[in-house]
C-alpha cells in the first residue's frame, strides 16, 4: 500500500519510479481529420492546427476576459486511421466545462439540432450527478465527450481530501 | 443550414476541458500505481471513483471502479506525461523494464523517439496506457503559434 498521506496535500509520493512534472496530453483516433475539425472547432469550441496528413492537434480556446475560470491548456492529439480498434465507452470520455447551466442547455439543442450534421453516434439525456449539470454525447469516430457545468465551490471539494 | 450559426455559444462560454476519465478494476491498487509508479497526485472523492492529477487539479482524471468489466484500452488512446529530460526517460524506461512484474505492468513499448524526444508506453494492470516523454508544453504552443504566424 502507499505510503503516501491521503488526508492533506500534496497526495503524491516524494519519490516515484516516474518523475512526471506534467500531464498535459491525451490521444485519440479519427476516421477523418476534415470532419473532426470542423466537428471540434464549431461544436466543441477548440482551436486545432494539423501538423502532417494523417496528425492534428486541438486544444481550448485562451480568451483573456474568461482568465479567472479558464482551465489550463491540455492538448489532443488525434491521428486519422482507417479504423478504430477500441471503440471509446462512456466511461472514457472527454469533460469540457461551460460557463453556465444554461449554456448546457444551448449546446444540447445544438447538438440534436446538428446530430446529422456532424454524424453524432449518440447524444444522451442532460442529467445533474456529482453536482455537476451536463450530458454525453459520442462523434462519429466513438470518442466519448461531456459537456458540463461545475459550480466553482462544488469544483473545490472534490480536492479537500479523501472522501471515504 | 450551417452547423457554425444555430445556436452555438459564444467563444468565451467555452471554459475548456476539466476531466478524462478513464476505468479501473480496484481503487487501492489503481493509485498505488499512479501514486508510487506515475508520480500523480490522488484523492478518492467518493466511494466508486478517485481522481488524479499532476500539479494543477483543474485537469484531472477521473477514475471509475468497474470491476471485471473494466475495458482495456488501445496505445492510441493514451495519457502523456512529461518529464524533465531525456535521461529521466530513459531512467523510467529501464526501472518500468526491470520492476514490470512488481507493478504489474501488462505492456512496455520499445524505448523510442517520439516528435524527436525520447519516448515509450506502459500499460496498467487496469489496461490503460500512459507515454512517457520529455516533449513538453513548449513544443504544443509552437504548433499552433507557427499556424498562426
Amino acid at each position: 500500500m502507499s505510503n503516501v498521506d491521503m488526508t492533506k496535500p500534496p497526495y503524491r509520493s516524494t519519490d516515484p519510479v516516474v518523475k512526471s512534472k506534467h500531464l498535459f496530453c491525451g490521444t485519440l483516433l479519427a476516421k477523418d481529420l476534415k470532419k473532426s475539425r470542423k466537428f471540434y472547432e464549431q461544436a466543441l469550441g477548440l482551436e486545432c492546427v494539423e501538423i502532417g496528413e494523417d496528425r492534428m492537434l486541438a486544444r481550448p480556446v485562451f480568451n483573456p476576459s474568461q482568465e479567472k475560470r479558464q482551465f489550463p491548456n491540455f492538448v489532443l492529439d488525434i491521428r486519422q486511421s482507417d479504423e478504430i480498434q477500441n471503440p471509446q465507452r462512456v466511461f472514457h470520455h472527454w469533460g469540457l466545462e461551460l460557463e453556465s447551466k444554461k449554456c448546457v442547455d444551448q449546446m444540447h439543442d445544438f447538438l440534436m439540432e446538428n446530430k446529422e450534421e456532424f454524424e453524432l453516434q449518440q447524444v444522451l439525456e442532460k442529467t445533474f450527478q456529482h453536482s455537476a449539470y451536463s450530458f454525453y454525447f459520442s462523434d462519429r469516430d466513438s470518442n466519448w465527450w461531456e459537456f458540463q457545468f461545475l459550480p466553482p465551490a462544488t469544483f473545490e471539494k472534490v480536492f479537500t481530501g479523501d472522501a471515504v | 443550414m450551417s452547423a457554425s450559426t444555430n445556436h452555438s455559444l459564444k467563444k468565451e462560454q467555452f471554459l475548456g476541458m476539466s476531466h478524462g476519465t478513464l476505468e479501473c478494476h480496484n481503487i487501492d491498487d489503481a493509485r498505488l500505481f499512479r501514486t508510487e509508479f506515475l508520480g500523480l497526485e490522488t484523492v478518492r472523492h467518493s466511494q466508486v471513483s478517485f481522481v488524479t492529477w499532476l500539479n494543477d487539479p483543474r485537469f484531472y482524471l477521473a477514475c471509475v471502479e468497474t470491476g471485471e468489466q473494466t475495458g482495456e484500452q488501445g496505445l492510441a488512446n493514451r495519457w502523456e506525461l512529461s518529464v524533465e529530460s531525456d535521461e529521466d526517460v530513459v531512467k523510467a524506461f529501464e526501472q518500468a523494464t526491470s520492476q514490470r512484474e512488481r507493478w504489474g505492468i501488462r505492456d512496455i513499448t520499445p524505448l523510442s523517439k517520439q516528435d524527436g524526444f525520447d519516448w515509450f508506453a506502459v500499460q496498467d494492470p487496469d489496461g490503460n496506457w500512459w507515454g512517457i516523454t520529455s516533449r513538453n508544453t513548449d513544443w504544443f504552443d509552437a504548433a499552433f503559434n507557427a499556424d498562426k504566424a
